[in-house]
């Protein structure tokens, strides 16, 4: 039976590789907490590659204007039409920046419009329990300035499943920490991450 | 001792008695029509007949020229007549030999198939409760035919014969429980076949005593569930009531190694793994690039359904009433999302027909209204048709008449003989 391999997207655009730790502090909490078969790595894997489809769970941040070119269009639209799962975190988290507004108008350009994920979806109970919906990060809870808190997350579906999970909370951020300063937090910021792929792999 | 004089009347007295016995038995020895009643079938003779046969039996022998086969009802009434004592038999003038067969795959979106064979070059008619529904020109082999979605038995007829079939009764909304660790193969066969219109009860195994479930994949009982599809040893806690189940007639489907628990079960014994070809999927043969592991060797009324090679990749039994299938493709995901266009559709109409193919169907009932095979009922009913012409019966003066000839024929002769003794 294959392993989970948690893949980051490369694009031609932007500033894929902004949260390098991303893909092995989510792979540790993994372990710690189920027992899925997982590589111990993370890859990379180009987006508009036809290795794009070996892996159904296909995470993709960044901070710079998003562009993405034929190739890629195509193979994000293979990926959601057959039953793959592509997570978009705004690494800036702003309402209305640059990477924000490019990639919302690439993913909507591909797959439809986005609407709302409300709060009871089973996506916030796939493994730990989010009553209040998507948790907030220190960085929103900090603010930048501007007390912004994005209440929601929002997703294009496929067949009842979230083919598309799009987040302005600024994950990117949270999870791209090193190692060493986990200990100091009370409780994981890790678990919706597991939520999120837990869910992928069960729906 | 009689004067030759007195003998000369009495000679020609027996001669005209020998040849009128003659002449008797050469008319009365094509025999009368014995038969009662010689009717035509169809129509309202033979039916109305039914009820003064089975009033008062018939003295005579009953012979019924059929032009299209009789109807169960008229058949069987014929046949108890015939048990009560009657002499019942039938003259085929033109009854067609058709068949209908009627095979509905356990696959929400399989529809029905009907098979109809019948004398090459005659036109068929299909038909269910509602009217017709498609014409046929019956090929050398016979003709199969996909079928919408159709209301109550299904006829076909061919000239003035009718078969008759019940089509199986619909999978009553059973599900499929899918038992295994989380991950891609569980996921995906999961959808695929939600996609093809299975409800799916899932438990996703995903630490020590903790699971994701969707639906109630227990109990697992044939009265709920269709099938059980079994990804890994996380199943092996279930091993009694999913061989239970199997024996009960429900389908089990095992993908790769079997659990340690149901070894027994299985088709296949193997642990070894396999490539076939390099990792693309031709559509011709999508499944050469994927992994597998090799079955064999397999039960010995156990069934390969699928090679690679020398290897087996698929293979089923069956055991107790219901049927075990065994896969050593644990990756097939790869082909839906790897494979080309046509990718997609053909993963999915494959998983559909795996679990078609052991699917738990609840027993059909037998409906004396249909008659899949007209004219071998019929054979079967009443036996072969008699010949063409009409038996007629001797008339049971028969042989007295032919003593009487016989002896007067003697007489004359002795008479003669001794006309010189006396």
């Amino acid at each position: 039976m294959s392993n989970f391999v948690f893949a980051t997207a490369q694009y031609e655009s932007g500033d894929w590789d902004s949260a390098p730790l991303v893909p092995g502090n989510i792979i540790d909490s993994l372990a710690r907490y189920t027992s899925l078969q997982l590589a111990p790595a993370g890859v990379i894997v180009s987006l508009g590659s036809t290795d794009l489809m070996r892996y159904p769970f296909v995470y993709l941040t960044g901070h710079l204007p998003v562009r993405f070119n034929e190739a890629e269009r195509r193979m994000v639209g293979a990926l959601i039409d057959r039953g793959g799962m592509l997570f978009v975190d705004d690494h800036n988290h702003d309402v209305d920046g640059a990477f924000h507004r490019t990639v919302t108008e690439e993913i909507v350009r591909i797959a439809g419009p986005m609407t709302t994920v409300s709060n009871n979806h089973p996506l916030y109970s796939a493994y730990f329990r989010f009553p209040d919906g998507p948790p907030t990060t220190s960085h929103e809870l900090n603010g930048w300035g501007d007390n912004l808190v994005h209440k929601n997350l929002s997703a294009i579906e496929r067949a009842g499943r979230l083919a598309v999970l799009y987040s302005s909370k600024d994950y990117s951020s949270e999870w791209n920490y090193h190692p060493e300063t986990k200990r100091f937090y009370s409780v994981d910021n890790t678990r919706f991450a597991v939520n999120l792929i837990v869910y992928a792999l069960t729906r | 001792m009689l004067s030759l004089a007195d003998r000369r009347p009495a000679e020609w007295t027996l001669r005209a008695i020998a040849l009128g016995c003659l002449a008797w038995l050469s008319v009365g020895a094509a025999g009368s029509p014995a038969m009662i009643d010689t009717s035509v079938f169809p129509g309202p003779s033979v039916l109305a007949r039914l009820p003064d046969w089975s009033r008062e039996q018939p003295a005579a022998r009953i012979e019924i020229w059929f032009r299209d086969a009789p109807t169960p009802p008229v058949r069987d009434w014929l046949v108890a007549i015939r048990r009560a004592g009657a002499s019942v038999a039938w003259i085929d003038s033109g009854v067609s030999s058709v068949t209908l067969d009627i095979e509905s795959p356990a696959d929400p979106m399989g529809g029905t198939v009907a098979r109809v064979s019948a004398l090459p070059g005659s036109r068929a008619v299909l038909s269910d409760r509602l009217g017709p529904v498609d014409t046929l020109t019956i090929g050398p082999l016979g003709n199969t035919v996909r079928l919408p979605p159709l209301a109550g038995n299904i006829a076909v007829r061919v000239n003035g014969t009718s078969a008759t079939e019940s089509p199986a009764r619909p999978l009553e909304r059973r599900h499929i429980a899918l038992l295994g660790r989380a991950g891609w193969e569980s996921k995906f066969i999961a959808r695929v076949l939600e996609e093809r219109g299975w409800s799916v009860d899932s438990r996703a195994g995903l630490a020590p005593g903790l699971f994701a479930e969707t639906g109630d994949p227990f109990p697992l009982d044939t009265a709920t569930h269709a099938a059980v599809i079994v990804l890994d040893s996380t199943a092996n806690r279930f091993a009694g009531v999913i061989a239970s189940f199997l024996r009960a007639g429900g389908g089990v489907i095992l993908v790769g190694t079997p659990p340690s628990a149901l070894r027994t079960v299985a088709p296949g014994s193997g642990t070894i793994r396999f490539r076939a070809g390099a990792l693309n999927f031709p559509d011709a043969d999508p499944r050469s690039g994927l992994e597998f592991i090799s079955l064999g060797p397999i039960a010995p009324n156990a069934t390969a359904l699928e090679l690679r090679g020398d290897r087996i990749a698929v293979a089923a039994r069956r055991v107790g009433s219901g049927r075990i299938l065994q896969v050593g493709y644990d990756e097939t995901w790869r082909w839906r999302m790897e494979g080309g266009p046509d990718a997609v559709a053909a993963h999915r109409a494959w998983w559909a027909s795996l679990v078609a193919s052991v699917a738990y169907r609840s027993p059909v009932s037998p409906n004396a209204h249909v008659d899949p095979a007209p004219r071998s009922s019929l054979i079967r009913a009443l036996g072969a048709p008699s010949s063409l012409v009409p038996s007629r019966s001797r008339s049971p003066r028969y042989p007295w008449v032919l003593a009487i000839m016989t002896l007067c024929l003697l007489l004359e002769w002795t008479s003669r003989r001794l006309r010189g003794a006396a």
